[in-house]
């Protein structure tokens, strides 16, 4: 398994440490910023076409003390607060979530590659809403909630399965067999939720959908759904950044500095397991946002987890949350499912990144 | 050096955002129409289902419609909007667009049900019917949204009668005749089963269907069907854009020849369309296999 270069280097440049420090600073200040003008947007930018300062004299003329009447009609009242509002604020927590566990699973792991659907909780949760779909029509009506609750009990049972697999044949010594138990575990569900999608193919489309993932959503519900888990899990991996930084250096050596790796791996993993699996449950399968977030932090010079966290945290819901404005607007009135706009727009902006980042190496 | 790569790699950072947020700036939207006047009959009908749009215009409720999807091809009168798809909705765009007071729905994307219903739009929900019931009742239920209830009862009861009369022309003729109704050309072979929509309605004809599934759409082996040897293959996918399957590549598919179908030429194209909606076309659904069974029984009086 490779070990990242950028988590090593803050070790051996210890004078360069106070620079590095309020550079950090800086980064997270301008993340704020960048997140807070992100959602700006997504609030003002829609399909259908309502002035920003209407929307603002809208929000002024809801103030106590102040009469005046609204700007906007009823239509664009409820467009703007009812449907744009909670699914950028959705969108951002999604985002951040997915980011904040990319980073930190590629911390423990200390593997690049590393995405929060690393141990299978895209498999699981696939699964489990594959029989939430197929059983709700079974019965005739649509249950939605049902869809949720299937797909998170299915992404922890997955992870917990991957987990009992991996520790089984390593010994608990290594991460590597954990990624295989994740790898065994998310083929065997797959080939599960495919059989069962075979069986049923007049719902296909209903499933296709859901695993291509949206943020569209109807009112605050899956915001106020996620919300508990996202914070316990934004807590526990906040928590561990410093031990993060530590086991970079390696299982051994970080034993030998009194870490106790095994206890901070299963906590590590069980809290991007709750935080991934709430963000599936409401939103499906986003990709990329994971994997490629904590890769452009760590490029932008941020070598620690402390700081490399909370930054990716900031940086993937800005990004969820733009390319959920691209993708409800650019063929508008249909709209694109969100992984395809994050993959189109990421992809080519992170191989550019990488081009200079080769340079440097 | 190293300054100048970390500044370069800056401006690259930048130069990422600024790209996001240019094409985030690419939204196209339109002007809003204003409110239209509340009244008890909707007079902003948006119908997102292709069945939904031939039942409104068939109880005379078209002229209240002002946008149907893409796949919505009939009536041709229809305001069909090429770039509103069934299957990936915008509730604020429908909104926002078209101002409706009704929307019509089959299939429901995007939470789009329940985003219109919040903002005050009425929505009716008109999944894929599972029998000739359930498609009559949905036809009576537009009728009473839409102010044409006593219509939508005629154009029910003319179904049935028309049903009737079909069913009365083929008699116990179909009785003996096993079928096969091919929906997705290999090497997917998926087939109609007797227990869907369209299977119950050859069931009403009598036909047998060659299928033991007990819902739906189920996948068939090639060996499947050549063991079963249907006397009548029925083709619900020779659309250009539907599979585009012919008559003529059916009788040339590896091992088919042994089959009844094939080897009697006994092959049909049906409306793809009307094959797959549940709405007052089928009635000629129902046409085009009567007849087929008939030129059969014809051909082959014994068989």
């Amino acid at each position: 398994m490779t070990t990242l270069p950028a988590i090593e280097v803050s070790a051996s440049e210890p004078a360069a440490l106070p620079r590095a420090h309020a550079r950090d600073a800086l980064w997270l200040g301008l993340g704020v910023v960048v997140l807070f003008a992100s959602m700006l947007a997504g609030l003002f930018v829609g399909a259908v076409d309502i002035p920003p300062q209407d929307i603002v004299g809208d929000l002024v003329s809801r103030m106590p003390l102040v009469s005046m009447h609204s700007p906007l009609s009823h239509v664009d009242q409820a467009i703007v607060w009812q449907l744009r509002l909670p699914r950028v604020v959705l969108g951002a927590l999604v985002g951040g979530m997915l980011a904040l566990c990319g980073a930190a699973y590629q911390g423990i792991f200390r593997n690049p590659l590393a995405d929060p659907y690393l141990l299978g909780v895209a498999s699981g949760a696939g699964l489990g809403a594959t029989i939430a779909i197929v059983f709700a029509i079974n019965f005739t009506f649509l249950d939605f909630q049902a869809l949720p609750l299937l797909a998170f009990i299915g992404a922890v049972l997955a992870v917990g399965l991957a987990y009992v697999v991996g520790r089984s044949v390593g010994a608990g010594r290594s991460s590597t067999t954990l990624v295989l138990g994740g790898v065994a575990v998310a083929a065997f569900l797959t080939a599960m939720q495919t059989f069962i999608q075979q069986r049923h193919t007049e719902q296909l489309q209903l499933v296709y959908n859901w695993i291509l993932g949206s943020v569209a959503t109807a009112g605050w519900g899956q915001v106020t759904t996620m919300l508990p888990y996202a914070l316990l899990a934004l807590v526990v991996i906040l928590l561990h950044g410093r031990l993060l930084d530590v086991m970079g250096l390696g299982d051994d050596a970080a034993r030998t500095l009194g870490v106790r790796t095994n206890r901070v791996r299963l906590a590590v993993i069980g809290a991007v397991t709750i935080g991934t699996a709430a963000a599936v449950a409401v939103s499906g399968l986003i990709g990329f946002v994971g994997l490629i977030i904590p890769h452009v932090v760590r490029l932008l010079g941020v070598r620690t987890h402390r700081t490399l966290l909370p930054l990716s945290m900031l940086l993937g819901a800005s990004f969820l949350v733009l390319c959920d404005l691209i993708a409800r607007t650019v063929v508008s009135p249909s709209e694109l499912p969100i992984g395809v706009v994050t993959a189109v727009i990421g992809a080519p902006c992170f191989a550019l990144v990488l081009r200079t980042s080769r340079v440097e190496a | 050096m190293n300054n100048w790569i970390s500044r370069q790699r800056y401006r690259v950072a930048a130069g990422c955002v600024a790209a996001v947020a240019i094409a985030a700036g690419i939204g196209s939207a339109t002007a809003l129409t204003a409110s239209a006047a509340a009244s008890r009959c909707p007079q902003r009908i948006v119908s997102l289902s292709p069945t939904a749009t031939e039942s409104l215009f068939a109880i005379g409720a078209g002229h209240q419609v002002v946008a149907v999807d893409s796949d919505s091809n009939y009536p041709a009168s229809a305001p069909r909007k090429s770039n509103l798809i069934a299957y990936s909705p915008s509730a604020e765009a429908i909104a926002g667009n078209y101002n409706p007071d009704l929307v019509v729905v089959s299939y429901d994307a995007n939470k789009v049900i329940q985003q219109l219903r919040q903002i005050g739009i009425p929505v009716a929900y008109q999944p894929t019917a599972k029998n000739l019931a359930v498609a009559y009742s949905q036809i009576e239920e537009l009728g009473s949204v839409t102010c044409h209830h006593a219509t939508s009862v005629a154009v029910v009861r003319t179904i049935k009668r028309q049903i009737t009369a079909i069913r009365r022309t083929v008699g116990t003729k179909a009785r003996t005749l096993t079928y096969y109704d091919e929906i997705s050309a290999p090497p997917y072979d998926y087939a109609a089963s007797s227990r869907s929509f369209i299977g119950q309605l050859f069931g009403v004809l009598g036909l047998r269907n060659i299928t033991t599934a007990s819902s739906g759409f189920p996948e068939l082996s090639d060996e499947y069907i050549v063991k079963a040897s249907p006397k009548l293959i029925f083709l619900s996918d020779n659309e250009p854009n539907d599979g585009d399957v012919t008559i003529a590549s059916v009788v040339h598919r590896t091992g088919w020849s042994s089959i009844s179908a094939v080897r009697s030429k006994a092959i049909f194209d049906l409306n793809d369309d009307a094959a797959s909606r549940w709405g007052p076309r089928v009635v000629v659904l129902m046409r085009e296999i009567s007849t087929a069974v008939l030129g059969y029984v014809r051909k082959h009086p014994h068989a």
